[in-house]
């Protein structure tokens, strides 16, 4: 314990030079007191890796009894896919002692002695004592933090899943007018072919021409069922690395018949190419449908000629990939301009109030960010960011 | 051979029904927009119309009224993907046939297609007894008819003779004239044709 109470004369010292009139004396018994006292693990260690101290706290959290962390060694408390940032610090800090906090984005994880593996914070501080450098680890368990933030997370995928139905179900007739158009077209194609067979005047040309018609309709209707239900699946997020463009045209063509219906035109600028963004394709997929349901929404009571809704996506450089979803419509009322994004915020009289906010918490969850502005020449724009896979990769 | 109009944007359903209709013996031409069944419309010379109510731009029900606007067309079969009431009311009370929903049985579209090929017929007919009528009326001199329009509505020739500033027993000629034009002996007659002709009373 020689080790220890160098660290408490070199605090002592500092004190004694800062203060004269202060005579308290840090000795090691302080140290210890103060380190049975706080609420975080603390573990000193030897240049060579050896653990010199661990308070209570520690040995609790890693699993270990009383004084059986001692002359171990601190790789044991990490877990070994992630011992590399461990290794080199030792004799390699700055000659000046400081403090440093090990990574910041909650990555960090320790190994207990049972094996089982949980996530740390940790901030080392450097002392320079008689027995030459030394490592004090302050280590605090933050799984209570991550079981918070992943209970949130599946809130924020229920909820997106919950708002997809209310979407879906505003879509039913456009979905139905979408489904029925292949299913007349089969039947139609049917009853014409047993039509010609009955009159005998069937040639296998024409008959093998409406066989493949109806295959080809019957394959459409397979694909809008099985978007549909992809849309509507209750899935856990799956971040994978997706193009924007095509969720945009995926989107898009879903509500191709609503637009029909309420007609409405839609002009599209794409970017020839983006690069790639990470996120959840139908959860993004979903941003979209709400945006252009909303742009739609607004057009109500738009003369028919002028209702048109126009989708951008563009890439900036270090900014990522902005799309815009623009309008023709009522435009956005100055006195509601900061509520757009609240939950409950409706200005529809059969509205949730839930799209745009749930539309907001998806793209914040992806590393972006969306705002809302009027056009100067009528109607609002709803412009979002996201941070393309390349600059995720950076920050990490 | 009768010929029907299909007009729907998406080409497979097109295409089907322009089948089903030709294996039950009509003539068919195909449209894929309002605006270009518009333009074709006058020159095919159809008996049947089978319009798609959700139609881009121009949809079946303000297509239905821009024809209505127009001297004759072809009777209206309507087919829907999603059928709301309004919409089907809107569009009978325009003088629609009929108002299928997709996906349609041949059952259904081929009698609503008959119900209007025989409507056309009755059209047609209708409006060769009105032309042929129109022609008679046409035989009447300038004065004649001034004469017409005043007996139709009830004026005695005496009241005739002082508005047109006329003697009665001129008036008197007029009328036996419009009479032995027209082929008739009655003034009963005379209001039921004016009316048919849509000839206004004076």
């Amino acid at each position: 314990m020689s080790q220890l109470r160098s660290v408490s004369n070199i605090s002592g010292t500092a004190l004694q030079l800062r203060n004269a009139k202060l005579t308290l004396r840090f000795e090691e018994k302080h140290f210890r007191q103060l380190a049975e006292t706080v609420f975080d693990g603390i573990v000193v260690s030897h240049s060579d890796g050896t653990i010199a101290y661990a308070n209570s706290q520690a040995e609790a959290l890693f699993g270990y009894g009383s004084g059986a962390l001692s002359g171990r060694a601190l790789e044991a408390l990490v877990p070994g896919s992630l011992r590399n940032p461990y290794d080199n610090p030792r004799g390699e800090y700055p000659a000046e002692p400081h403090m440093c906090c090990m990574r910041s984005d909650h990555s960090l994880r320790a190994l207990r002695q049972d094996g089982s593996i949980f996530p740390v914070e940790v901030r080392v501080q450097e002392l320079d004592t008689e027995e030459g450098r030394m490592l004090m680890s302050v280590i605090r368990d933050i799984s209570h933090c991550k079981r918070v933030e992943e209970a949130l997370r599946t809130q924020q995928d229920n909820l997106a899943h919950i708002t997809r139905g209310i979407a879906m179900g505003e879509l039913t007739g456009a979905l139905a007018h979408e489904l029925n158009q292949p299913l007349t077209a089969i039947l139609a194609n049917a009853q014409a072919a047993r039509r010609i067979l009955r009159t005998g005047s069937a040639n296998g040309d024409e008959l093998a021409e409406i066989v493949d018609d109806i295959i080809a309709a019957d394959k459409r209707a397979g694909a809008i069922v099985h978007g549909i239900r992809r849309f509507l699946t209750r899935e856990d997020s799956q971040r994978t690395v997706v193009d924007l463009n095509r969720i945009i045209e995926d989107a898009v063509s879903f509500l191709r018949s609503d637009m029909t219906i309420k007609q409405i035109t839609i002009g599209m600028a794409l970017a020839p190419t983006l690069p790639p963004v990470y996120g959840d394709q139908i959860q993004l997929q979903q941003v979209i449908i709400n945006l252009v349901i909303n742009a739609m929404d607004a057009m109500r009571a738009t003369k028919r000629e002028d209702r048109v809704v126009r989708v951008k996506s563009d890439y900036m450089d270090g900014k990522g990939i902005e799309v815009s979803v623009s309008d023709s419509g009522h435009g956005i009322d100055e006195s509601i301009s900061d509520q757009v994004f609240q939950p409950f915020f409706s200005t529809k009289t059969r509205g949730m109030g839930m799209g745009l906010w749930v539309t907001k918490s998806i793209l914040e969850a992806n590393g972006g960010d969306i705002t809302a502005k009027n056009n100067p020449d009528g109607g609002a724009t709803f412009s979002f960011t996201l941070p393309t896979a390349r600059m995720l990769q950076g920050m990490i | 051979m009768k010929t029907v109009i299909v007009v729907d944007d998406d080409a497979s359903v097109r295409r089907a029904l322009a089948r089903l209709l030709y294996s039950a013996g009509y003539r068919v031409e195909e449209s894929d927009s309002a605006e270009s069944f518009l333009e074709a419309c006058p020159a095919i010379d159809a008996a049947c119309a089978v319009l798609d109510v959700q139609l881009p731009q121009l949809d079946g029900i303000a297509l239905q009224e821009k024809l209505s606007k127009r001297n004759g067309h072809p009777p209206i079969v309507f087919l829907t993907g999603y059928a709301d009431i309004p919409m089907t009311v809107r569009a009978i009370k325009n003088g629609a046939v009929d108002f299928l929903e997709k996906p349609v049985d041949e059952e259904d579209l081929l009698a609503a297609v008959r119900e209007a090929v025989r409507l056309d017929e009755t059209n047609r007919a209708r409006a060769e007894r009105l032309q042929a009528l129109r022609a008679r009326f046409d035989l009447l001199t300038q004065r004649e008819a001034e004469v017409l329009r005043h007996v139709i509505k009830g004026t005695l020739n005496k009241q005739i003779a002082g508005q047109l500033n006329i003697s009665e027993k001129t008036v008197k000629v007029h009328r036996a004239r419009v009479m032995g034009k027209l082929g008739i002996r009655s003034v009963a007659e005379l209001v039921r044709l004016a009316g048919q002709a849509g000839i206004q009373p004076e």
